[in-house]
């Protein structure tokens, strides 16, 4: 399986935002397995059975039933080489996530809003693995 | 206080405006000294609710209004109050319209705050005491109280359970206050963070409790969670 082929795992609680970046992965980033989730437990069940198809996972922040830190700290113990890219329209700042990730790291922080293509881009660049690991200390 | 079964308003199973439209017409009918617990299913049936509310409580002119939101930046807020009512909603689409927002939050009638900043953002103001100031203000700005709708996410996403339990059960079912006091909790929240008893206690310290659940939800895909 080539790394086109493989998927990309998307959550964030909105659907129409998730709507929006699904649509765009698929129609500008030209990736043909986008699956998006609202809720982030069924998203984990679904890694727990693909994670290796699963080229690279991007999740909102604040969901209701479980946070994205918490969704990604359960997608490390899964699968810890995962590429995970966090996305939030708030403000993050560095005590917050070190307090929430502990020693997790992750590729990469988006902050909404992006625009879909700048959104494609940037998971692009992480999935030809032209980008290494996002540290706290870089927000 | 006894947990009063006739103060539940299960609105489960019934239609999901009829649901909404059940909501708003017991919190716009709420007197002042009210508490009030909502349970919703999402984002979109609390941005309903307080867009409605809120553009009615502003235009009577009679109260502050205190948006705390958690799930949405406090821009998004601004956004939805600024754009004309949504018809789908078919409640009162005649009564309400655009806000002025800048004048509302500039004349203090109407304030925006992230319900994280609000309740532990700062150490030395504490949201209680905030709101007896926004009080103080009523008073003095020819209103008569304040009304709050507040997302109480927050606790959730920072894993203060201890301290949320704390705070609501400190707070009676019935405000001595000209205040108006909606508790807003995210169903997934409420079901998947606390315990029966935990559950049981916070209905217990609130006047009035609204529970709807996500079968009242009129996004068919976000009942799957899959998209």
């Amino acid at each position: 399986m080539t790394l086109e082929q493989k998927s990309v795992l998307v959550v964030d609680d909105e659907l129409d935002i998730l709507h929006v970046i699904k649509r765009s992965l698929e129609v500008d980033g030209g990736f043909s397995h986008v699956y998006g989730f609202t809720r982030p437990l069924l998203a984990l069940e679904y890694f727990k059975l693909n994670y290796n198809n699963c080229a690279i996972i991007l999740s909102d922040i604040r969901m209701p039933g479980m946070t994205g830190f918490e969704f990604i700290k359960r997608i490390k113990q899964i699968n810890p080489i995962t590429k995970v890219l966090l996305m939030s329209a708030f403000e993050i700042d560095n005590n917050e996530l070190s307090t929430s990730l502990g020693s997790i790291m992750i590729d990469d922080f988006v902050h909404k809003p992006v625009s879909p293509r700048q959104l494609t881009n940037i998971i692009q660049r992480h999935i030809v693995g032209k980008v290494g690991n996002y540290y706290n200390t870089r927000i | 206080m006894t947990h009063d079964k006739k103060n539940i308003i299960d609105v489960r199973n019934i239609d999901h405006y009829d649901n909404i439209n059940h909501i708003l017409e017991t919190i716009l009918q709420a007197d002042y000294g009210s508490h009030y617990i909502i349970v919703y299913p999402d984002l979109l049936t609390l941005r309903k609710i307080y867009n409605s509310y809120s553009k009615m409580q502003l235009e009577n002119k009679k109260d502050i209004v205190l948006l705390l939101p958690f799930y949405e930046t406090t821009e998004s807020v601004r956004k939805i109050l600024s754009t004309s009512d949504d018809v789908s909603l078919g409640f009162c689409d005649d009564r309400v319209s655009i806000l002025d927002i800048r004048k509302h939050e500039k004349e203090g009638s109407l304030v925006i705050v992230d319900s994280k900043k609000a309740y532990f953002g700062s150490k030395t103001v504490d949201i209680k005491v905030f709101v007896g100031m926004l009080i103080e203000h009523a008073k003095h700005s020819e209103k008569i109280g304040v009304c709050v709708i507040a997302d109480m996410g927050a606790f959730f996403y920072l894993n203060k359970i201890q301290e949320l339990i704390k705070h609501e059960t400190t707070l009676p079912p019935k405000f001595d206050l000209k205040l108006k006091a909606f508790c807003c909790y995210h169903g997934s929240d409420f079901s998947s963070y606390l315990t029966e008893e935990q559950k049981q206690n916070l209905l217990n310290h609130h006047g009035k409790e609204m529970i709807m659940n996500r079968n009242s939800s009129s996004t068919s895909n976000d009942n799957i969670g899959f998209y």
